[in-house]
């Protein structure tokens, strides 16, 4: 068994979180809090960093303007007291309105444009025919809602165009369990990742059981 | 001023974010850029509300003798002390790695691969065959599997083949689709965000 004290602190935290899959106990408990705390005072600092970094030393060169982000970041703090609470939705507003213009030019470019010029690329082996039908298919789940066969005075067009996007429907169906299928066996292979190192740092490094 | 202050200001600040992607203009571009920047120093300041927070609540727990105070304790003891290093050494400092490698890293990998083991317990319930949906779950989750690890080559060499074709061709097809799907929805939520028709962000805030 190692002397190390670091490699002791690691492996009493991993049999600590591990014993939860027992069952919920004291030894857990006290990880579970010493790790929250610490993952707090991490994104504290950072948040400290970014405040530094970003504001005070812009302030210290003459930039005024950096008063404001401050001033909205301090207003924040309002909502303990319930009759300024309203004032806190200032910075709230900002964060959100800038958070949903980020996220929609970031969704634009990558979760659109690219995802459709990547799809439109011209067909050249089987594979690349496959994706492009699967793709079509799969979209037809999200974007038609196939209802009930048209009934009535309907002419055979509306017919016909019902029968294909139905059946797309139905193989986009299909297309997307074999992609639940393997994002699910792929993340479990991942997180088999992850805890092969731990049983290593156990084993090996800790109780040195295997080599 | 109570609402339509909030509102502008959301409404502002998203326009000129995305105004600045479609036009190629500099100064509007320094502006979004000056715009995104300062959100980072006002989620920091979001960030020291949320551990006052924390802070308060285990401290009035211990103070009152709560329900667990003694793993309100815990925190403070691993918290305080870890926020002081950070605050005044550094992130850089080696005392603050020291802790970061041998307690927090250790244990943010133990909690996601945690996950494993639920995910073999919702493996048992959802690999059940009960109709071709099923089947195609199980069918493409075991070949990915397989073909990921030394097992699946010794069965067959064929189903580390299959495996990537799935990956690369079938998988590549319902990403693509659902992440397009996905983005359309994004960008509909953010423009409701925008013009002030999702006003939940403003339910705490005082009437």
């Amino acid at each position: 068994m190692t002397t190390d004290v670091r490699i002791w602190l690691m492996a009493l935290m991993t049999l600590g979180l591990y014993s939860y899959l027992f069952r919920e106990n004291p030894f857990f408990r006290f990880c579970e809090h010493a790790y929250t705390g610490l993952s707090l005072a991490h994104l504290v600092v950072m948040g400290w960093t970014n405040v530094k970094t970003m504001a005070l030393t812009r302030l210290a060169n003459g930039e005024w303007a950096t008063v404001i982000p401050i001033v909205l970041g301090v207003l924040l703090f309002a909502r303990w007291f319930p009759k300024a609470a309203w004032l806190s939705r200032y910075p709230i507003a900002y964060l959100v309105g800038t958070a949903s213009g980020v996220t929609i030019t970031g969704v634009i470019e990558a979760g659109i444009i690219a995802q459709v010029r990547a799809a439109m690329k011209p067909v050249t082996n089987i594979s690349s025919l496959v994706t492009l039908l699967f793709t079509v298919a799969a979209l037809s789940v999200f974007f038609f809602i196939v209802g009930n066969k048209p009934e009535g005075q309907v002419g055979s067009v509306q017919i016909a165009a019902w029968r294909v996007v139905s059946a797309s429907s139905y193989l986009g169906r299909l297309v997307l369990m074999v992609t639940f299928g393997a994002v699910f066996g792929s993340t479990v292979m991942a997180r088999l990742g992850l805890f092969i190192p731990r049983l290593e740092l156990l084993f090996r490094d800790w109780i040195h059981l295997i080599r | 001023m109570k609402k339509e202050g909030p509102i502008l200001i959301g409404f502002l600040t998203g326009s000129i974010v995305i105004t600045s992607y479609f036009l190629k203009s500099t100064g509007l571009k320094s502006i979004s850029d000056t715009v995104v920047r300062w959100r980072l120093i006002i989620a920091a300041f979001a960030l020291a509300l949320g551990a006052l927070n924390m802070v308060r609540l285990h401290g009035k727990n211990i103070h009152h003798k709560g329900r667990n105070w003694q793993y309100s304790v815990v925190f403070l003891v691993f918290f305080l002390p870890y926020l002081a290093i950070g605050l005044i050494r550094g992130s850089n400092s080696a005392q603050y790695q020291y802790v970061w490698k041998s307690l927090y890293q250790p244990a943010s990998a133990t909690m996601y691969s945690m996950t494993l083991f639920y995910m073999t317990n919702a493996v048992w319930r959802a690999f059940r065959i009960r109709n071709l949906h099923a089947g195609i779950l199980m069918f493409t989750g075991a070949a990915v599997m397989l073909g990921q690890i030394g097992i699946g080559t010794a069965i067959s060499p064929l189903i580390p083949r299959f495996s990537s074709w799935l990956l690369d061709t079938v998988n590549t097809a319902g990403i693509r689709a659902i992440t397009i799907g996905g983005s359309l929805g994004i960008v509909s939520l953010g423009l409701r965000v925008i013009l002030g028709l999702e006003r939940s962000y403003m339910s705490d805030g005082g009437n």
